[in-house]
């Protein structure tokens, strides 16, 4: 360096001088610097999995359903043609909601897909934190992201939901000879929840009965009885407890006595023929299609899709992931815990229903208002089970 | 006396190389944070928007850009403001 011989007074004199210059290269240095990391970020997250889409449609499997009606071990998957635009922006929503929850950034409660319309082909994702502990930069993240879903979101139908009368008595199974049907009341040593369809496990090659494993207050309720309040007074025993899974919340019994459970619902008289993918959860939310249950408190109700793929940190350390969101809080009450949420077959309306997955709980905070519980798909990927 | 003024240079000019030191690393890991987050934000935006994808890279290097020149130009006003008053 030519200054290297000159004396040090003179070398602070010129500090300043040396230091504008080598900003400036400094300066380009960092401009360039950033722009490399910013487009290898977004090459990292893909974008052009979604920017780089044409025009045309995909085939995607938005069912597991039964060929056969009565058979509920003839399940195939069914597909449909979806718009290539939408479909590549929804898997990318997924996808990233998969990065973000991984992450667990503190005060982090929750969040969602909610995937947009067919002709907008798009798709966001809603993200809930804790305003105590969040720090401004998840704050920005969050306004943001909240400012993109709002637009998107759905109004909902307040007609509908104000015209349902919910019913002051739970409803109790009656016609059980051909099997329990799911959307009655049952009852645990702890107290009322409400009865699930039948669920299917291929290790097994058998039916269970299924509900909210939170009905159960012990820490492992494997062993646990299930019974059923019947209408005419007595109660009979469904079976005893053979899996539990907490996180999921829902336990399936094993029937120990005649009783056997029945793939249908009871009170709106379907059969159920098998349940959604999560990309046939998007295709649902997509045509703004309502999604129906049958509690054994609240009775029969319907709403909109408020999130899929959700994760819920809100009730425990446990993050709930694979979650579906739906409809408005004054859909779920206690002793309906359990039920499913289902719509009817798209490709076969009137044969009957296709499970998109269980009720756990409402929303009870403010400023948010949906039913949430475990998706099918979720329990069929993490354990086999199918309905 | 000179060589206590010899020490205090010393001193200052060894805690004033680590404050150097000290905020470069703060600029890098403020700028990783920052761009990357700048990133993210942009691509839920265009996911849940579905802009074109010749904006999604403009907007990508404007934001970069102008991020860089503006806290370019902070830092450079305060740090020339620090070596007057350390004067």
């Amino acid at each position: 360096m030519p200054d290297e011989p000159e004396n040090r007074t003179h070398r602070l004199a010129t500090l300043r001088d040396r230091l504008s210059p080598d900003m400036d290269r400094r300066t380009f240095l960092r401009t360039v610097a950033n722009a490399g990391y910013g487009l290898g970020i977004a090459s990292l997250l893909g974008v052009e999995d979604f920017l780089a889409v044409g025009d045309g449609e995909v085939p995607v499997v938005t069912a597991l359903a039964r060929e056969d009606p009565d058979d509920p071990w003839s399940t195939r998957e069914r597909t449909k043609s979806v718009p290539a635009e939408w479909y590549a922006r929804v898997s990318k929503a997924f996808e990233l909601h998969n990065h973000l929850a991984e992450t667990s950034i503190t005060g982090y409660l929750g969040s969602a897909v909610k995937p947009g319309t067919y002709d907008r082909g798009t798709a966001s994702i809603s993200i809930e934190a804790s305003a105590s502990e969040i720090g401004r930069i998840e704050d920005l993240l969050q306004i943001l992201v909240d400012g993109v879903s709002f637009d998107i979101e759905a109004i909902d139908d307040l007609d509908e939901l104000d015209g349902e009368t919910f019913e002051g008595e739970p409803r109790l199974a009656t016609d059980i000879d051909d099997g329990v049907p799911g959307g009655v009341r049952c009852q645990t040593e702890n107290g009322f929840a409400t009865l699930a369809p039948a669920l299917y496990h291929p290790n097994e090659q058998r039916a269970f009965f299924a509900t909210a494993e939170h009905a159960y207050s012990s820490d492992d309720p494997v062993g646990a009885p299930l019974s059923l309040p019947h209408e005419e007074g007595e109660t009979m025993d469904l079976g005893t407890v053979r899996y539990a899974h907490p996180v999921e919340d829902i336990v399936a019994i094993e029937p120990t006595g005649e009783l056997q459970p029945a793939s249908r619902i009871d009170g709106a008289s379907t059969q159920v023929l098998g349940q959604f993918t999560r990309i046939g959860l998007a295709d649902l939310a997509a045509r703004g299609e309502h999604l129906e249950k049958m509690g054994a408190e609240t009775g029969y109700s319907s709403g909109k899709i408020e999130g899929i793929d959700a994760v819920t940190c809100f009730t425990s350390d446990v993050c709930r992931t694979g979650q579906l969101r739906w409809g408005e809080e004054r859909d779920l009450t206690d002793g309906d815990s359990g039920s499913v949420t289902y719509h009817r077959d798209p490709e076969n309306p009137n044969d009957g229903v296709l499970v998109a997955g269980f009720n756990n709980a409402r929303t009870w905070w403010p400023g948010q208002s949906y039913v949430w519980g475990v998706s099918a798909y979720r329990l069929t990927n993490e354990y086999g089970y199918h309905f | 006396m000179t060589r206590t003024e010899t020490g205090e240079t010393n001193g200052t000019r060894a805690w004033g190389r680590l404050r150097a030191v000290f905020s470069l690393w703060r600029r890098v890991i403020t700028d990783l944070v920052v761009v990357g987050l700048w990133v993210v934000v942009l691509t839920l935006v265009f996911l849940s928007t579905g802009g074109p994808r010749w904006l999604y890279y403009v907007l990508l290097l404007v934001g970069v850009v102008s991020y860089t020149q503006l806290t370019t130009s902070a830092s450079s006003a305060s740090s020339s403001s620090s070596s007057s008053t350390s004067k």
